[in-house]
């Protein structure tokens, strides 16, 4: 479990220190803040070897990512990333576990070479992530290559460092990092409502759920919002494995067809499930519930947190949401596994301010705007 | 007052939220104060042709002097927009515990510094410490100003200086009246401008109103000279 992150020069954050992570962490601020980005730097840290993390996050904002337009030079793909978009200083990030292990990787943008391109490209992946982010070579061909950076990594005493290339093969732009990049360090699952849904990924997060023998998880949380469900299985759908729902009477409906609350829920348990032992980001957590559930979401999470060991990072801006965590949390006598903060901005740079239990009682009591 | 608006969120009833917006802000012992405050402000201006200072504060209650310590050192760092300001007053009564001006001095002064030991954890600009009431002190672009109610000398609350306000009131006599009677019953504390003020209000179209809640043209006819030391020595200052 992450206890320590630091940030430099990664999208809107200069230098940000946080170092009271606990079990479950909710983030909250105004926006534009960099509740997001925040996700993002823990998303991109949990593989730091793997630029392809990093530019997926770029793709899910709608940025060019792995599209690149005819005239542009392909170098700039790193620059949303870097704070200010200067690539003059290395982006970096380090994080330290319970037991002080300290895990520390770095950007460093190189030369400004330019791949001229005619016509719209699309940068090949060296690498497809699965579900869980971990990486799968290709093994590519060299050719016209520009080297667009590299990544420092060091766990402990042990360092290593990937180039990172971009290789022009006709109209083909294939990213490459060299040496090829190794498992990343813990599964780290981020869900973003940007990210859209991926029915297949949840129906073989169930699956293994299913193998550990803790699917009844998912089935209990669904209930939550509607006690009258009575299964939850995986069918096919035009050939596609699909979770399903079903009722007493009626037939078994794609879990899509369902509410946006119910969609996000099951994803929430299946991820931390799925995730072991690792993280699991949720931005905007609050959303598609109504009020009346939050406190039964909470419970439900905290549990399956617990019973993972897997450590959660939410954003949100809604009151209920914090709310009714601090309750679930204070009640279950659970407070030393629960951390909320919001980041706040104090002259010109972000920082967290941390509440503890005595501190969001009193803001929840006496209606600060905390969201 | 502090901007207050209702959350846009699934919930069964509408809040108000508090943060601050503003770089002033008026911590105060009680709801009662925190609203009357922008309404002198805007009335005093209005008689007297000065300017207008009741936006440019914000007013936030430390729920009573025995929490103010605890006010500013756990829960004001944590208000979101707290980093925007870079005035800072604080009125105390001067006849609630620690009773009498310079105890209630004392205790604001000691409030402030434990603030800044707070705020110097949380990496935050630290406010200077009054050495005197009524006298704004600076630091960094930061100023900060401590008011013992009523005058900085004499025992009293606000509404003190809110009966001194209504002297002439046609009411004051029967208020007086009232008063002794009520002593004279041994029953009751032996001064309280709190009591007397409120048994006036009771009399007043429409009556029962609290201090906050007054309607302008009715403070527009007491004399806020009364105000004039704390106004200008304190708000017009800060």
């Amino acid at each position: 479990m992450e206890t320590y992150f630091e940030v430099k020069n990664f999208r809107g954050f200069e230098h940000l220190v946080l170092e009271q992570f606990k079990l479950v962490n909710l983030v909250s601020g105004p926006n534009n803040i960099g509740k997001t980005s925040l996700l993002e730097a823990i998303f991109t840290h949990s593989a730091p070897k793997n630029i392809e993390v990093m530019l997926r996050t770029d793709a899910w904002r709608g940025l060019p990512g792995f599209e690149l337009q005819a005239g542009g030079s392909a170098y700039g793909i790193l620059e949303p990333s870097f704070y200010q978009m200067n690539l003059s200083r290395s982006l970096e990030f380090i994080s330290k576990d319970k037991y002080g292990n300290k895990r520390q990787s770095k950007l460093t943008a190189s030369g400004l070479g330019t791949i001229e391109l005619t016509a719209p490209s699309k940068i090949t992946r060296q690498a497809e992530m699965g579900p869980t982010g971990s990486a799968v070579s290709k093994g590519l061909s060299s050719g016209r290559s520009i080297n667009i950076g590299h990544w420092e990594y060091q766990e402990q005493e042990k360092q290593s460092r990937y180039e990172i290339w971009l290789d022009q093969r006709g109209p083909e732009i294939v990213l490459r990092v060299e040496p090829s990049p190794a498992l990343p360090a813990f599964q780290c699952i981020f869900l973003t409502p940007r990210a859209g849904l991926n029915p297949f990924e949840d129906a073989i997060r169930y699956s293994n759920l299913r193998r550990k023998g803790k699917e009844t998880l998912v089935l209990d949380a669904l209930r939550i919002l509607d006690s009258s469900i009575e299964k939850l299985e995986v069918l096919t759908l035009v050939g596609a494995p699909i979770l399903h729902v079903s009722w007493d009477s009626g037939r078994p409906l794609p879990l899509p067809l369902l509410g946006d609350g119910a969609v996000q829920l099951v994803r929430i348990i299946l991820a931390i499930g799925e995730a072991e032992k690792g993280v699991v980001l949720v931005d905007e957590i609050g959303y598609g519930f109504h009020y009346s559930v939050q406190e039964d979401l909470w419970r439900i999470i905290c549990g399956a947190a617990e019973m993972f060991n897997t450590q959660i990072f939410a954003t949100t801006h809604s009151f209920e949401t914090i709310t009714a965590a601090h309750k679930v949390f204070s009640e279950k006598g659970n407070c030393e596994n629960f951390q909320y903060f919001r980041l706040d901005k104090v002259e010109n740079r972000i920082q967290p301010v941390y509440y503890d239990k005595e501190q969001l009682e009193t803001a929840v009591n006496r209606g600060f705007e905390i969201r | 007052m502090t901007q207050e608006q209702p959350i846009q969120d699934t919930t069964s009833q509408s809040k108000k939220m508090l943060a601050i917006n503003k770089t002033k802000l008026v911590v105060g012992e009680g709801k009662e104060e925190v609203s009357f405050f922008p309404k002198l402000l805007k009335n005093y201006a209005s008689l007297f042709g000065e300017r207008d200072l009741s936006q440019d504060f914000e007013f936030i209650d430390c729920g009573g002097k025995s929490k103010l310590e605890t006010f500013l050192v756990r829960d004001l760092p944590i208000i979101p927009g707290w980093t925007k300001v870079t005035s800072l007053g604080i009125i105390i009564d001067a006849d609630t515990p620690p009773k009498g001006f310079a105890p209630s001095f004392d205790k604001a002064q000691n409030a402030i510094k434990l603030m800044n030991n707070a705020l110097t954890q949380m990496n935050y600009p630290i406010f200077p410490v009054p050495k005197k009431a009524a006298r704004t002190e600076l630091l960094d672009g930061r100023k900060t100003a401590i008011w013992i109610m009523p005058d900085n000398q004499s025992q009293g609350e606000l509404e003190d200086l809110c009966l001194k306000a209504l002297e002439q009131h046609a009411l004051r006599p029967c208020i007086c009246q009232m008063a002794n009677c009520a002593r004279s019953t041994n029953t009751v504390v032996p001064t309280s401008a709190k009591a007397s003020l409120y048994t006036l209000l009771a009399w007043i179209e429409p009556p029962g109103k609290r201090l906050g809640e007054l309607d302008n043209s009715f403070v527009r006819t007491w004399d806020l000279r009364v105000f004039q030391p704390i106004l200008q020595s304190f708000f017009y200052q800060l």
